[in-house]
């Protein structure tokens, strides 16, 4: 996972962007508000994932609704970042200005025990 | 009766505007639609004000009510838009097309498609903006913000998973250089590509080398569906269609590639459904079209579509299997997206019917089922099959 995710589990880290070479663009939430709190767990250094309140079933992409049992009441629960890595890919080609000096970089998917998955890596390099 | 689509249209005109390099087309894109759809009118020997629907995909700019006010229609009967980024939707259009001349919503629907990538926004990069938000702010912060890459996860844990080398991946690629040699609309005619050029291409990402990507061009496409009826007494041999429709599995659309089932082009839920409607299996199929945003999606679909299975793909995926002279499964025989033009997959459409019509530049002997392949690792996803003959 991410530098910053792993802070998620040793307390403490450095601030949000200091990963982000400058002028990438900034994570925000949805324009309707979803996800604002899994963001605002990372600012208190917590990795969080969707879980429905009634049936109790772990989602990932954040969504309004229980996919599983159509609750609407979903709550944001603290998980490890600890994972394995699914898949990886190096970047060659930067894909925005702010990465030109940064390729080669790699970006991995890691997968946390019961499936869910995000991203980590460095493109800072 | 068992409802089905089957047999009951035909893909009865084609028509392109010729094929540029992205940002060299002297036309708007709106022109550039209008000249398409007039060229398949022409090309089908029917009257221009005929048309009464229309079905488009990739959340098209060009919007029915405008075409039709343009072109003086009488009345428009029917649009229908495939949502979904990519060429997902290709084949999924042509069905939409297909489902309102079999249930009499009109009678002549145009599937069209306009891409002028040099007058808005490319699709190789990421957007210039200062907030990543929504699903994007969990990939962006790592880098990962082009098609390219989003696929490339994908593609990278399915080779892992299957030992599947670069080879497989190079091989799709020369097919494609190698039927656009012979194809003068292709944008890449006379650009022959190597096996050692290929390796030797910058990466994009791995594992995607440059000639592993497809182009980015200008121009338009349209195709002209009508009932199998009508389709017989016009100009050109009909593509019957055997079998159009889309499909997504379970969750496909999971945000931060959370879908439960990761490595896949997505066609694991339609193909069977696919093949069911069109009365044909795999090894029924003469000739394919298969999309390539990107060579490895083509390898996932070939292998979901039952034409290869996945511990023979290194085997079997060579540019002489693929070629259209003499291959066990002849391959985007008009260069496709790589090499002829990259319209969004609707020339891979009107391809699979010159196949049908017997007018290919690299024609397969006795082609009798032509298949497309729409928009692998996207969701929907579609497929299409189509034939001579209102039957198998």
């Amino acid at each position: 996972m991410s530098d910053h995710a792993d802070s998620n589990d040793h307390g403490g880290g450095e601030d949000l962007g200091s990963y982000l070479p400058p002028g990438l663009p900034e994570p925000a939430p949805y324009a309707d508000g979803l996800a604002a709190e899994f963001w605002e767990a990372t600012r208190r250094h917590e990795l969080v994932v969707q879980r429905c309140r009634r049936c109790r079933t772990w989602q990932w992409g954040p969504e309004h609704i229980c996919h599983h049992c159509h609750s609407f009441d979903l709550a944001y629960e603290r998980v490890t970042s600890w994972g394995r890595i699914y898949s990886w890919e190096r970047s060659w080609y930067p894909v925005h200005p702010a990465l030109t000096d940064a390729v080669p970089y790699l970006t991995v998917l890691v997968e946390r025990a019961g499936g869910r998955r995000a991203h980590g890596g460095e493109p800072a390099g | 009766m068992a409802r089905t689509l089957s047999g009951k249209t035909a893909v009865v005109g084609i028509g392109e505007t010729r094929y540029y390099k992205r940002g060299e087309s002297p036309d708007p894109e709106f022109k550039m639609v209008l000249e398409a759809i007039l060229r398949a009118c022409q090309d089908a020997g029917i009257g221009v004000k005929e048309i009464d629907g229309f079905a488009s995909f990739s959340n098209d700019r060009n919007d029915p009510p405008r075409i039709a006010a343009a072109l003086g229609l009488p009345e428009l009967r029917h649009s229908s838009m495939v949502w979904g980024g990519g060429g997902g939707g290709g084949s999924g259009a042509v069905a939409g097309a297909a489902a309102a001349v079999a249930t009499g919503l009109a009678d002549t629907v145009v599937v069209f498609r306009g891409l002028a990538q040099g007058q808005f926004r490319r699709f190789g990069q990421g957007a210039r903006l200062s907030l990543a938000p929504g699903a994007e702010a969990f990939t962006a912060p790592y880098g990962l913000m082009s098609p390219a890459q989003s696929f490339a996860m994908r593609v990278c844990r399915f080779m892992w998973e299957h030992g599947i080398g670069q080879e497989a991946l190079r091989a799709i690629a020369l097919t494609s250089y190698a039927h656009a040699q012979r194809n003068p609309r292709a944008v890449m005619y006379g650009r022959p590509l190597t096996a050692e050029a290929y390796d030797k291409s910058r990466w994009i990402v791995e594992p995607f080398h440059l000639f592993d990507c497809c182009l980015e061009n200008d121009g338009a496409a349209a195709v002209i569906v009508t009932s199998a009826e009508r389709a017989r007494v016009l100009r050109q041999q009909p593509a019957y269609i055997l079998a159009a429709m889309q499909g997504s599995g379970f969750r496909q659309a999971a945000t931060v590639h959370n879908a439960s089932d990761y490595p896949t082009s997505n066609f694991k839920t339609l193909a069977p459904r696919l093949y069911a409607m069109a009365g044909v299996g795999p090894e029924d199929v003469d000739v394919l079209q298969c999309y390539e945003n990107f060579t490895g999606g083509v390898m996932m679909s070939i292998v979901e579509h039952g034409l290869c299975r996945p511990e023979a793909v290194n085997e079997f995926f060579t540019s002489e299997n693929f070629f259209f002279r003499g291959g066990k499964l002849p391959l985007n025989t008009s260069g496709g997206n790589l090499a002829e033009c990259y319209m969004h997959g609707l020339g891979l459409v009107i391809e699979a019917v010159r196949q049908i019509r017997g007018t290919s530049s690299c024609q397969v002997p006795e082609a009798k089922v032509s298949m497309v392949v729409s928009g692998p690792m996207v969701q929907p996803v579609s497929s299409s099959i189509y034939c001579a003959e209102p039957t198998p």
